[in-house]
């Protein structure tokens, strides 16, 4: 190559990076940062607690109602997006210039209506000179009544954007999901954060669920298993981990409570601690204020499906171990020795053992294979789940169960 | 004045050509008549033979001439021979007379010329075509100080000085090897300064040791002052941006590069000493490294990695983040950055250029600046690059700490050279990164490496040992593992008695 084509090259090279541009290019404080969605039933337009006071906003949404024109017909979903307002941000005095005061907003929640949500999500553009960005979302909450008509066509859309990421969490609202967003936390400036950092607790608590990924979500519609979000209930202050909400296919068929959540969670085998109570062991002490409480380090649960002819049985070993952390009414002369402790263990696996036949038996009821039988069967015995693989919904229902559950009680505390 | 009049009452009988102010005048003319250069007549003592001493006035030891040579030669009590034939005398004051250490003939005006102008005497004597050079340099210069770019916590705090005396005498007195050589080639058209090469012979390469000299031979006809230029004359690639040659004013560096089977160069007058080949490794290694023990050593090395790292994409980074992947951040750490942008009125590349720029001024600044004033500097600086721009809302301030980051790694590289060369390339690399995001980053590090991986010294790739890929030598320049562990020299310069090592073993199997 000679000397001058090979400055002609570099020319050409510069000018295709030069004359373009910076074409990607938009300042980090141009862009309008979504950290939470809320998507809820139209009409009637969500009502959250803050509007309902503020009338001045409540007055924008009316007249932003009456003005819509939507494309694909008429309405059905309301996406209400959360945006921290920057300026308002509880950050350090040099960042800001200044601590903002605590009554003014931090967040500005947009409500738009429609079917399509990359539609809601272009008109929403009109009502704001920034730019909306999702790699931030934290939390799409869904209001039940959207999601007991199904998941798949609202999730659609979240999972093709390419602005979206797959672990964003998902929340099903008892009654409105904009009023979630609405709620002032004390500790936190963003309800959408706060939300995201709640499940983080489920190492203390078992009730609480701690793998709610949109991704995981979308997963389990696509591969027709039975499913479970976590559910939450809303006050103006407070949010609240609820249990969870139970799918079937995509969509919403019922409630779990925090008990049936411990037991799914056990069976699922993502028991990351919590506490499990026992009556009292000794018989004297039959009052029913009498507990003692087990606090769970691991739990290994086994699942094995056993098929003699067409009677299906699944043996479940869950193996616990865990502290004795509290006797309430405990006799002082109670000694806490090997005997007491090989009773409170019968006691703690007679107690979770019920609890777990119980919460089967309430899923067999529903018809909601949320433990994920179908799974074990397909991996343990493919041979026979290929027979029985179609009929499975009405096989489930009747299938039995034989729960073992094996408790050892690790540490006592420094009392005896 | 009158001392360099010219006397013109003792010609003679003696041949004109021959006769001593002839010569004095030839050259004298030859030397242009420069004031500085001096005469001095007089006869030898026993004897009437005029003889006659030419020197540099600012140049020579004034009493070794006047004691070694003067005197001597006036006061002598020899008993000479009947014969007045000029070359036997001149025999006998060499022999019995001149106390010099080191006494040279010459004919020719040129080398009589190049002795006076290394600060030697000359001397002649009515009636002899031969002169003797006798040594009586007294060269200024400024003793052995501590070493200004590479200071050292424990080390020893001598550091190389501008005197090519000096600076062998330091090597020598670490490396008592008869083995060390020193090869003196003269270059310069005008200036004729010498460089020494210098080596252990059996340790280093040959091939490198000749290419060196090579190179210096051929370089002969350039007049340069300072080892730098001599360094682009004599390296591969003169438009590289990293240094080819490694610069170091450290002997106890310089030495231990030597034993590893490199090559040293030394330019006359000028501060340091050139070694070859060179690595990023090396370049990146510091002799404190050797003075505390292995694992401190490695984690600072590692550190020292870290920063060169920080200093040359810290800011592009930043640029890229900000204006094309803020879903890269935090959410928390994005709504604190956010926050500290509003109200910044321009885009974070220029905020970063004009940071970047006002960071280079002050680092000039601070070295052009004489000591007395050079606080002034970092006050302004100071209050200029914090507090003022930020408190005006010219300046976010995540971008202060950024460039303070950015500005402290780069004091973190041990070679003056390369933490330029990092300089340079943070520039490019925001630019690129304001053009393209992280892409144009990427881009930019796929040309680096691959312009980094291409650039030899001497033979010697710049990024050996890590490509090619020797693993063994990682343990002396990756991680620097106890000494007991390094014994040998480094693979990648392929040391002449290592292959003799080998070709042994193989022939012996």
């Amino acid at each position: 190559m000679n000397r001058k084509s090979k400055a002609e090259l570099i020319i050409i090279c510069s000018l295709i990076i030069l004359l373009t541009g910076c074409w990607d290019s938009i300042n980090i404080e141009d862009r309008a940062y979504v950290i939470g969605i809320a998507i809820d039933e139209y009409p009637p337009l969500p009502q959250g607690l803050k509007n309902e006071e503020n009338i001045l906003e409540n007055e924008q949404e009316r007249m932003f109602e009456s003005s819509t024109e939507v494309n694909a017909g008429i309405p059905s979903y309301a996406m209400t997006i959360q945006i921290p307002i920057i300026k308002h941000a509880s950050l350090p005095n040099i960042l800001s210039g200044g601590a903002s005061e605590p009554s003014t907003l931090k967040t500005w929640d947009i409500t738009q209506v429609g079917n399509s949500f990359i539609e809601i999500n272009r008109s929403i553009a009109t009502r704001i000179n920034l730019i909306p960005y999702y790699e931030h979302l934290q939390v799409i909450i869904i209001s039940e009544n959207v999601a007991r008509k199904g998941l798949r066509n609202i999730l659609d859309f979240f999972i093709r954007d390419p602005e979206m990421r797959s672990r964003t969490k998902l929340f099903i609202a008892q009654g409105s999901a904009k009023k979630v967003l609405d709620v002032i936390p004390r500790i936190e400036d963003y309800a959408s954060i706060y939300l995201a950092k709640m499940p983080r607790s489920a190492r203390v608590n078992a009730e609480i669920i701690h793998w709610t990924d949109l991704g995981q979500a979308v997963q389990a519609i696509y591969s027709k298993e039975d499913f479970h979000l976590p559910a939450i209930e809303v006050t103006e202050f407070e949010i609240m981990n609820k249990g969870a909400a139970l799918f079937k296919d995509d969509k919403m068929i019922g409630w779990a409570d925090g008990k049936d959540v411990e037991v799914l969670k056990l069976m699922h085998n993502v028991f990351l601690g919590g506490v499990l109570t026992s009556d009292f062991v000794t018989d004297e002490h039959d009052s029913e204020n009498d507990v003692m409480s087990l606090e769970i380090i691991k739990a290994k649960t086994k699942i094995t499906p056993i098929v003699q002819g067409d009677d299906i049985t699944f043996k479940i070993d869950i193996n616990i171990k865990g502290n004795y952390s509290e006797g309430v009414n405990h006799p002082l002369t109670d000694k806490i020795d090997q005997e007491f402790i090989e009773k409170a263990e019968k006691a703690f696996e007679k107690s979770i053992k019920d609890q777990c036949i119980e919460t089967i038996e309430k899923m067999q009821n529903m018809d909601m294979d949320v433990f994920h039988f179908s799974t074990a069967m397909r991996t343990k015995q493919p041979s026979y789940w290929a027979k029985i693989k179609d009929k499975w919904d009405n096989i489930f229902p009747d299938v039995k169960t034989e729960v073992n559950v094996k408790v050892a009680i690790k540490q006592i505390g420094n009392m005896q | 004045m009158s001392l360099y009049r010219k006397k013109t009452g003792n010609k003679k009988n003696v041949d004109s050509i021959k006769s001593i102010d002839y010569k004095i005048d030839t050259l004298k003319n030859y030397m242009n008549n420069s004031k500085d250069v001096r005469d001095r007549r007089f006869k030898v003592g026993g004897k009437n033979v005029n003889i006659a001493i030419i020197f540099i006035d600012n140049l020579v030891d004034e009493y070794m001439v006047q004691d070694h040579i003067i005197k001597p030669i006036m006061s002598n009590s020899f008993e000479w021979p009947l014969s007045n034939d000029p070359d036997t005398i001149l025999e006998i004051i060499k022999d019995y007379m001149l106390y010099g250490d080191v006494i040279e003939e010459v004919y020719t005006n040129n080398e009589m010329a190049m002795g006076i102008l290394d600060g030697k005497t000359l001397l002649f004597i009515e009636g002899s075509d031969k002169g003797l050079i006798i040594n009586t340099q007294d060269l200024p210069k400024r003793s052995i100080d501590e070493p200004q770019t590479e200071p050292s916590v424990k080390g020893p705090n001598e550091g190389f000085c501008e005197s090519l005396k000096d600076n062998l005498a330091l090597i020598r007195k670490r490396v008592k090897n008869p083995k060390l050589c020193v090869d003196i080639i003269n270059i310069g058209k005008e200036t004729n300064n010498n460089a020494a090469l210098i080596y252990i012979k059996g340790t280093v390469n040959d091939k490198i040791a000749k290419e060196v000299k090579k190179k210096l031979i051929s370089v002969k006809d350039y007049d340069i002052v300072s080892c730098e230029q001599l360094l682009q004359l004599i390296s591969d690639r003169p438009f590289s941006i990293f240094p080819l040659m490694h610069w170091t004013e450290r002997p106890d560096k310089a030495v231990s590069s030597l034993l590893e089977g490199k090559v040293g160069v030394i330019f006359d007058n000028s501060r340091g000493m050139l070694l070859a080949p060179v690595t990023l490794t090396c370049l990146m290694q510091s002799p404190d490294d050797y003075y505390e023990k292995w694992f401190i050593g490695s984690v600072i090395t590692a550190i020292r990695y870290v920063s060169l790292l920080i200093t040359v994409f810290l800011p592009a980074l930043y640029i890229a983040i900000t204006s094309f992947h803020p879903g890269m951040l935090p959410t928390t750490l994005l709504i604190s950055i956010t926050g500290a942008r509003l109200g910044v009125p321009l885009p974070a590349f220029f905020e970063a250029l004009i940071m970047v720029i006002t960071l280079e001024i002050l680092q000039e600044a601070g070295i052009r600046l004489p000591k007395v004033v050079g606080q002034t500097v970092s006050i302004i600086g100071g209050l200029v690059i914090g507090q003022a721009s930020v408190q005006a809302g010219l300046i976010s301030p995540i971008m202060v700490i950024i460039i303070s980051l950015t500005a402290i790694s780069s004091f973190a590289i041990p070679n003056y050279s390369l933490s330029l060369a990092a300089r340079v390339l943070r520039v490019a690399f925001m630019i690129l990164a304001a053009i393209l995001g992280a892409f144009g980053i990427s881009l930019g590090i796929l040309y680096l490496l691959g312009y980094m991986c291409s650039l030899k010294s001497f033979g010697i790739g710049f990024m050996e040992p890590i490509t090619p890929y020797r693993f063994k030598d990682w343990k002396d320049s990756i991680v620097i593992l106890p000494p007991s562990v390094l014994k040998g020299r480094p693979e990648y310069l392929h040391s002449t008695s290592d292959t003799k090592r080998k070709e042994r073993s193989k022939n012996g199997k």
